[in-house]
């Protein structure tokens, strides 16, 4: 999972992408609305979490610009103020969900989780294909009833396969859901996670398609 | 003392005053009747006496006349009620009323009353007369008879005549003294109904709210009290200004603090489930500069709430700018050191304002931490004082990228950070800067300079030179 943050607090956008990453996810922040918008414009994420006082460009701008531009991405606000005014206006400008700071990380993860499960259509938690059952609140997996052990980079990777079940799913698109803009990644990295899931749990619903990426039956 | 007992003891006086002159003046003029009454009734005695004395004496009978004198006098002295007994001491034990003397041609008394001292009451003088013999003051009327050589005395007592007066004022005092309790009464019923306004006035302020500052209205309030209304409303109207300044800052306070609380609790839960030991020292790391940028903001919040509530020219004094300057940059050295940047500060030793030191150095302390903080690293920051002949003009210039254009103004607003800053601040140095000019009757501007970076300019007075009072400390032995 894919998510950009728009903060331009230093120290909790610095919390936020660390928070993201250390549960598989890849984060990529921008601590302004210009910035932001370069970055939606060039990248596909699978939510944006989005701070509304920002400077140069305001939050709710970017969110009104990202939805005229008929990009449906999950859009999570982030408001300081106590007033409903704030986020009655944000989510008429097609925001999907808001957290009032302080919050607590896990609850804007799970948010997150709703948000970008409701976006693929779904509305059970739970991902199940082939006897794998993945639990992405709980990050559990396992196989006929039998719990598996995977990295949290693997986890990510895994999700995302079933998510797509059935489609092949480009090796960039893989490499996003688990790499941000800033990690200096290996080429063969992918391959290495891929070998593993396929050592763990499933041995031969995955596919590879050559050229392009990979596809979970 | 209550303003209704003020009034009613103030009316009573004043009453009291017109009084006693009135009662003198009656006292006095009743003196005078008594006087012109009792007179012409002595002359009248007197004359009747001697023409009787004349006659007995014409026929060489004068001591019958002796005889007839008690039966006589009451007769022809109808009038004087209570001393019927002329002869007689008087009702009021040594009183003496009526008396007279016939004298002789030598001198000696032939004939008197036993009223009469023994002596003559008067010495050859005719008509009105005051005396004193044996102890009592007479008033005496002398007539004589030239041809029988006869002298008639007729006298009375001036002591009679005072008391009938004074009984007159005494029958006008009682009443006086007994209407005295009334008249309290009734004019503190009047005291009190005239401060009824007031005591609607009072009703009012009393059942209000504590937070309804509406200005007073609808209380029919007399012309007397309708300045106290307006300044009170004037009050009311300052402290609803005061009160909503503070509420929205205290809006704003917990609005700027809810983000450096985000993200420190996010970075503790980072901290806590982090893997590694260098992720949890970094995330443990960031907390602590959260915690200091938090600090940051709190003191700037409460600096700027102390200004806002702040009194103009209540510990005002001489403040000398170049040595404030220089202790406030020595005080930010470390952060310039961290930076590499270099400050000067210079400008003229004697350049003084008239204000509270505290505030000018945390005026100058925010300009210069601004120009440290967001200009580039290792670059030189200026702080200069001159004296421009009709204000203190301090310069702070630096080298950073300025302000894009139209945001000059804007910095001031509370919480209003530049948009390309980077650094954490917390968006109030420039509102303490311009709240500190106001508070001394000053002004602040910002502008790109045209070699770049950013020139803020703070105009603030010159210190009074006419005021010995307000002349910087120590400034008398510097030229």
């Amino acid at each position: 999972m894919r998510v950009l943050l728009i903060e331009d607090d230093g120290i909790l956008g610095d919390g936020l992408k660390v928070g993201l990453e250390q549960i598989g996810w890849a984060a990529d922040w921008v601590r302004d609305g210009a910035s932001a918008q370069s970055a939606l414009e060039v990248d596909q994420f699978d939510a944006v979490v989005l701070d509304l006082g920002l400077p140069k460009k305001p939050g709710i701008e970017v969110l009104r610009w990202l939805r005229g531009r008929g990009d449906d991405t999950p859009v999570l606000i982030l408001t300081a103020t106590d007033g409903v005014a704030d986020r009655v206006t944000a989510l008429d400008a097609g925001a999907d969900d808001y957290v009032s700071k302080p919050f607590d990380l896990d609850e804007l993860c799970a948010r997150l989780r709703a948000l970008h499960r409701r976006s693929l259509g779904s509305a059970s938690p739970m991902l199940r294909r082939h006897g794998i059952e993945v639990d992405p609140g709980a990050r559990t997996v396992s196989r006929h009833g039998l719990p598996v052990s995977l990295s949290p980079k693997e986890f990510a990777i895994l999700q995302t396969l079933m998510e797509n079940a059935g489609k092949v799913v480009p090796r960039q698109r893989l490499m996003g859901s688990i790499y941000g803009w800033d990690d200096d990644v290996g080429s063969n990295v992918l391959e290495v996670h891929i070998h593993n899931i396929r050592k763990k749990v499933a041995a031969g619903a995955l596919t590879t398609v050559r050229g392009v990426g990979y596809r979970l039956d | 003392m209550s303003l209704r007992w003020r009034l009613t003891l103030l009316f009573l006086a004043a009453t009291l005053l017109v009084w006693a002159p009135v009662n003198l003046w009656i006292y006095t003029n009743a003196l005078r009747d008594v006087n012109q009454i009792y007179d012409a009734h002595l002359a009248r005695s007197a004359r009747v006496l001697l023409s009787l004395a004349a006659a007995s004496a014409e026929r060489g009978e004068l001591d019958e006349l002796k005889h007839l004198i008690p039966t006589l006098i009451p007769t022809y002295l109808p009038q004087l009620q209570g001393i019927g007994e002329v002869a007689e001491p008087g009702p009021k034990g040594n009183e003496r009323l009526m008396a007279f003397q016939l004298l002789g041609r030598d001198g000696s008394v032939l004939l008197a009353s036993a009223s009469a001292p023994s002596r003559p009451l008067a010495a050859g003088i005719p008509g009105f007369s005051d005396s004193r013999v044996s102890g009592v003051r007479w008033r005496v009327f002398g007539v004589a008879d030239p041809k029988q050589g006869l002298v008639l005395y007729a006298g009375e007592p001036q002591a009679l005549r005072a008391t009938v007066a004074w009984d007159l004022v005494e029958s006008l005092l009682v009443p006086t003294f007994l209407a005295v309790p009334v008249l309290l009464a009734l004019t503190w019923t009047a005291a009190s109904s005239g401060l009824r306004p007031l005591v609607v006035l009072v009703r009012e302020v009393k059942q209000r709210a504590p937070q309804d500052l509406r200005p007073l209205s609808g209380v029919p309030v007399p012309p007397e009290v309708q300045p106290l209304v307006s300044a009170l409303n004037d009050l009311l109207r300052r402290l609803g200004r005061a009160l909503d300044r503070e509420r929205q800052f205290t809006g704003n306070a917990a609005h700027e603090l809810r983000t450096p609380l985000a993200a420190l609790r996010v970075q503790a839960q980072v901290a806590q489930r982090a893997a590694t030991e260098e992720q949890r020292h970094r995330a443990l790391d960031q907390i602590i500069a959260g915690v200091g940028h938090a600090g940051h903001l709190v003191d700037q919040l409460l600096t700027l709430s102390r200004l806002d509530n702040r009194v103009v020219g209540q510990t005002e004094r001489g403040v000398r700018l170049l040595e404030v300057a220089r202790r406030t940059a020595a005080d930010l050295e470390p952060l310039a050191r961290d930076r590499s940047v270099s400050v000067q500060i210079e400008g003229a030793d004697n350049a003084a304002t008239c204000g509270d030191e505290t505030c000018i150095s945390i005026l100058f302390r925010n300009l210069l931490d601004n120009a440290i903080r967001y200009g580039p690293l290792s670059g030189d920051v200026t702080l200069t004082v001159r004296d421009s002949g009709l204000f203190n003009r301090i310069v702070v210039t630096d080298q950073g990228p300025g302000l894009p254009d139209g945001q000059h103004a804007e910095m001031f607003e509370r919480f209003r950070r530049g948009s390309a800053v980077k650094a954490p601040g917390s968006g109030l140095g420039l509102s303490i800067v311009r709240r500190i000019c106001e508070l001394h009757g000053g002004s602040v501007h910002l502008e790109n300079r045209p070699e770049g970076g950013l020139r803020c300019e703070v105009r603030l007075p010159l210190i009074a030179t006419a005021s010995p009072d307000l002349s910087p400390p120590g400034s008398a032995h510097r030229s």
